[in-house]
């Protein structure tokens, strides 16, 4: 059964006919068949459609003016969007479905690449679909990460030099929102859409076309965020965070903003929801919930926390931009609104985002350690019930990033408490990898330096937490560089070292190719000394006073300042030679063998890069994922059974 | 954990039946009297919390059928634990084993709730191996032909893993006297009758009556 | 070692996985797609969720005095369309017995009940959504008459799309049940529609107390 067997499917799940590729079109055709070219002019008709529409309404209700910029601008960055999508054929099953054609199967031709051209369609193939998401994410990473060298440069020296303090607003603004959910939530998607169902020992995801439908929401929300930047009358500049009532009152750029979170948490939702169910209903057989690796188990919590969690996010942008559009008063005190309402529905997501970018890290890092410290995974059950802890407990936080916001006060210390009880399970996990490592015989490969680099970057962040989950320490730090280093020291230090690592590890296997260890390695130390270099300093100019969000500061910051832009461009550097080593091992790098870290998970029992289908047939499970150095041990078998070779020996 | 009561159409309809007839007593018991309202809200979401925690716990899908072993042969699956080097077992392995049976001993390294779940295995692994080496020297000595390998703590689990590795035709499981049986608390036995379409033999060792090692 | 890929016995030879998948394993007794509509009605759950909780900072936190607030124009409070409304939701609940009644019928291949419930639950939930925007535009206020307004408006609105997109869904069945395109093996379209509209009424039920009642 996919994704709607029903008695007008051409064939069922299983058959194994093997249809002819359908003829490419030709003519004038190639205009009507999804793609983009049919994108290019039904993108435009399709949105001016229902611009036509919203004004003819508005003239029917006597709304005036017409074109009114809010409604429109809002109206446009639905139906526009809308129009790319089924331009592209991202719906196209979908209403063939709801038209009662005969649906093309699932699992099947179009299914897959065999040319660069099927990586710019949507493609139903998880691992066509988690490249797709990581070359996004890449391309993302270098816009926002060249905000932070623009807005660095400015912070330099003291004064206004090259951005006036508007402009700089933007750019922090959008460098944070492009980071936060252009980055690290889609990067751990992209590896989690690649190796998860291989992982589980399944064919593909359960709604691969949903899937391939909530990929190409992302470059929407990424362009629509970028767009919003060079909007007429400004840029978003409140901060990511878009603080009502504030945010109800910006230049037209600031809608850009609220509807390219909404795509981009739709997105989000969808790819969770997509996880949860593969991974509750098609895992293969033997394989229980205790024999999962842990990187299943991580992104089953994250995708836990995106499907109750995004919801929030998605309200609190509706209200803000319901008070702007619809005149509504959610949060104008003077109309019984209440501001404050919207920073604790905002955080409400927006704490349990941070462990949505942090848990599937831990998941790789878990897998990471495991392998090239050829040793079980140490509390392997603990492990898993940590991160369920933290699922739970992220939900009781939220206010620790409103101790200063003159909310209610009995609710400061109850926020205190379990923000600073979440940091026993996340110490449970790092103790875990110390005693995994420990006594193992370790292979300083790049995946495993960063995840090395990792912990002790995150160790770093945690305490910088934990500082600050303590009230009276929040009232002096808060809104400060302080602020900025534990960020930084737990996304960057933290997932985005965790992503790096699940890069270069699973590297090999979407690609078939090595990359160049040496230049890996390079990139590691460069980016571990530029990183701690760029951030460090912050917790000291944070604690002498410098507040954060500012274009210009006081003269006694400039010498820190100067050096951590120095750094930061360090770090910038650090990217580039990332980007040229992915590139080029891609393209050049020697042939990869289908298990080149010996790892047991079943992602790797099969070839580098894996076929269309990932197996000839399912694996059986027969033991755990990590019993590394356990005679005789097995995590899966295929085929028929075979005389066990070993004894219990 | 109860079983989620939410795996139907038909379910969710009782849900909004439910719904109702929750609300509807709620307000009426608000018209009689606001504290009557409240009371009733009180009882019934109590109620309502007790089913959910007491509701019992589906058994999980039957695996799928092993891929057969050559035909010819035929393959019998022992579990055992502590009872795996008990006399009664190895007289009725014997018994069944005339013609050169394959036997594969399975002894699932059973744990202490605590290790269990702080994954403390090793001890339970070593006196689950110990065991196993007493029960095939027992059996290799009466002359069958009996390979033995430690199983997953779940007894279940572990026969489901001999049967894809192994593929028997049948199972024989062997505990201690009931009282003594751990293994027969918790239905053992029953359940692997149900999951498996394979003769699940039931053997019980007394080994405080043979004197027999463990 | 770990999983070796052995000789296959059911004649499948490499490179099986460059043209065909192999045969699903289901780990799970419920269809994916009914796990995954239930999943997605937890999201949405927390949606409504942000916008009962604004209602809350609103009203309780805000400490509005009196709900509904007077209207500056007549000296009175805002005044709600109880009755109205309650109508609906009694039209809106009948529509949920239709479309079990539909449900229950396909899976026992009555396709004339089939057809009949999907056509009245079509009916009814159109009916309702009419009501409501026939309501809305007679109502004495509009989005910007206080925080009030914005939250009646925001979640009888935000009801208001998940009907529309129910309709459209139920639409789009009623459609294919007149076509034949269901039946007592193949109606996972009907379960996840007729789940999803469940999740829509006993919302409803929960808006409406909120909204009009309290």
């Amino acid at each position: 059964m996919t994704e709607a067997a029903h008695v007008h499917d051409i064939h069922s799940a299983n058959g194994h006919a093997v249809h002819a590729p359908t003829p490419p079109r030709t003519g004038w055709r190639r205009w009507t068949g999804p793609g983009w070219l049919r994108a290019l002019w039904f993108t435009p008709a399709f949105g001016s459609l229902w611009l036509g529409i919203t004004v003819l309404l508005r003239w029917a209700a006597n709304w005036h003016p017409l074109w009114k910029s809010g409604p429109i601008v809002t109206v446009a960055l639905v139906s526009y969007p809308v129009g790319f999508l089924a331009a592209i054929g991202a719906f196209d099953y979908w209403l063939y479905y709801m038209s009662g054609r005969p649906t093309r199967p699932d699992l099947h031709e179009g299914h897959g690449a065999r040319s660069w051209r099927d990586y710019f369609r949507p493609n139903p193939d998880h691992k066509v679909i988690g490249i797709q998401y990581l070359c996004t994410v890449v391309f993302f990473f270098i816009v926002g990460g060249f905000l932070a060298l623009l807005f660095r440069a400015e912070l330099a020296h003291p004064g206004d030099q090259y951005f006036n303090p508007q402009t700089f607003n933007v750019l922090v603004s959008n460098h944070a929102a492009l980071m936060i959910f252009l980055v690290v939530i889609p990067g751990f998607a992209a590896l989690g859409n690649f190796v998860i169902p291989l992982m589980i020992g399944a064919a593909d995801m359960a709604f691969p076309k949903l899937n391939a439908l909530s990929f190409w929401l992302l470059p929407i929300a990424g362009l629509m965020l970028i767009g919003g930047m060079i909007a007429p009358g400004g840029g978003p500049s409140t901060g990511w965070t878009c603080y009502a009532p504030l945010c109800s009152h910006q230049p037209m750029g600031q809608i850009f903003f609220n509807m390219a979170v909404q795509w981009a948490g739709a997105s989000s939702i969808m790819t969770a929801l997509n996880f949860l169910v593969t991974i509750i209903t098609m895992r293969a057989p033997g394989m229980t919930f205790w024999r999962m690796p842990l990187l299943v188990w991580a992104n089953f919590s994250t995708s836990m926390l995106v499907v109750l969690a995004t919801p929030f996010i998605a309200g609190s942008q509706f209200f803000v931009l319901f008070d702007r559009v619809l005149h509504t008063n959610y949060f104008e005190a003077g109309h019984n609104g209440y501001a404050l309402g919207y920073q604790h529905i905002f955080w409400f997501y927006s704490h349990p985002a941070v462990y949505i970018m942090m848990l599937p890290g831990f998941g790789i890092v878990s897998e990471v350690i495991a392998v090239m410290s050829r040793k079980p995974i140490f509390g392997y059950r603990l492990m898993a019930l940590s991160l369920l802890a933290i699922l739970i407990l992220g939900f009781s936080v939220w206010a620790h990033h409103m101790f200063v916001a003159g909310m209610a006060g009995w609710l400061r210390v109850p926020m205190m408490v379990t923000t600073l009880l979440i940091a026993v399970p996340t110490g449970i996990k790092v103790f875990s990898w110390l005693a995994t490592m420990w006594e193992g015989r370790i292979h300083f490969t790049t995946p495993m330096l960063f995840a090395v680099g990792f912990i002790a970057n995150f160790v770093i962040g945690g305490l910088s937490g934990i500082f600050l989950g303590a009230v009276p320490i929040d009232i002096q730090a808060s809104g400060t560089y302080f602020l900025v280093a534990h960020i930084h020291y737990v996304l960057f230090g933290g997932s985005m070292m965790t992503l790096f690592a699940g890069i270069y590890y699973w590297f090999p296997k979407m690609t078939g190719r090595m990359y160049n260890e040496r230049l890996g390695q390079l990139h590691f130390w460069l980016t571990l000394v530029a990183f701690n270099l760029t951030f460090f300093p912050m917790h000291y100019l944070g604690l002498q006073g410098m507040p954060r969000r500012v274009a210009d500061y006081a003269e006694r910051f400039a010498g820190l300042n100067e050096f951590i832009s120095i750094a930061s461009f360090g770090l910038g550097a650090s990217t580039i030679l990332f980007i040229y080593n992915m590139v080029w091992s891609w393209s050049h790098g020697p042939k990869a063998a289908a298990n080149p870290w010996r790892a047991m998970t079943l992602e790797w029992q099969v070839p580098s890069p894996p076929p269309i289908f990932n197996f000839d047939e399912i694996p059986q499970v027969v033991g755990g994922p990590y019993e590394y150095g356990v005679p005789g041990a097995r995590h899966a078998i295929f085929g028929a059974a075979v005389p066990a070779p070993v004894t219990a020996e | 954990m109860p079983r989620n009561p939410f795996r139907t159409e038909a379910e969710a309809f009782r849900f909004v039946l439910l719904t109702i007839v929750y609300g509807a007593l709620i307000v009426i018991g608000n018209k009689i009297d606001p504290w009557v309202g409240l009371g009733v809200f009180v009882v019934e979401t109590a109620v309502v919390a007790w089913w959910i925690f007491t509701r019992g716990r589906r058994e999980r899908p039957v695996p799928q059928a092993p891929p057969p072993h050559p035909a010819g042969e035929r393959r019998i699956l022992v579990v055992a634990n502590e009872t795996v080097a008990g006399t009664e077992l190895i007289d009725e392995v014997c018994r069944r084993c005339r013609s050169g049976e394959k036997v594969l001993v399975v002894s699932p390294a059973l744990n202490s709730p605590l290790k269990h779940w702080t994954s403390d295995l090793d001890e339970a692994l070593e006196d689950a191996k110990a065991r196993l080496e007493a029960s095939l020297a027992a059996m290799r000595a009466a002359g069958i032909d009996a390979r033995g390998e430690v199983g997953d703590s779940d007894p279940l689990q572990a026969i489901e893993d001999a049967l894809r590795t192994f593929a028997p035709d049948e199972v024989i499981i062997s505990t201690h006297p009931p009282g003594r049986s751990n293994w027969l608390e918790r239905g053992v036995v029953e359940r692997a009758r149900e999951r498996f379409a394979l003769p699940v033999t039931h053997v019980v060792v007394d080994l405080e009556a043979a004197g027999a090692p463990t | 070692m770990t999983a070796a890929a052995e000789a296959h016995p059911h004649g499948h030879g490499r490179g099986d996985a460059n043209l065909h998948p192999p045969p699903i394993h289901y780990s799970s007794r419920i269809a994916p797609p009914i796990v995954g509509i239930f999943l997605f009605i937890g999201s949405e759950i927390m949606l409504f969720g942000s916008f009962f909780t604004v209602y809350f900072f609103d009203r309780v936190a805000a400490n509005t005095h009196p709900w509904p607030p007077i209207d500056p124009a007549t000296g009175h409070p805002y005044s709600r369309p109880v009755f109205v409304a309650l109508i609906n939701t009694c039209i809106l609940v009948t529509s949920s017995f239709t479309m079990h009644w539909a449900t229950q019928s396909i899976k026992r291949g009555h396709r004339a009940g089939f057809q009949a419930g999907m056509v009245l639950t079509f009916l009814l939930g159109l009916t309702f959504l009419l009501g409501q925007v026939f309501e809305f535009l007679r109502v004495g206020f509009n989005t910007s008459d206080t925080s009030f307004a914005a939250t009646f408006f925001g979640l009888t609105g935000l009801h208001g799309c998940h009907v529309l997109v129910g309709l459209a869904i139920l639409l789009v069945m009623t459609i294919r049940a007149f076509r034949g395109h269901f039946s007592p093996e193949h109606h996972h379209g009907i379960e996840v529609g007729g789940i999803y509209w469940h999740f829509v009424d006993v919302m409803w039920l929960v808006v409406y107390t909120t909204v009009y009642i309290l």
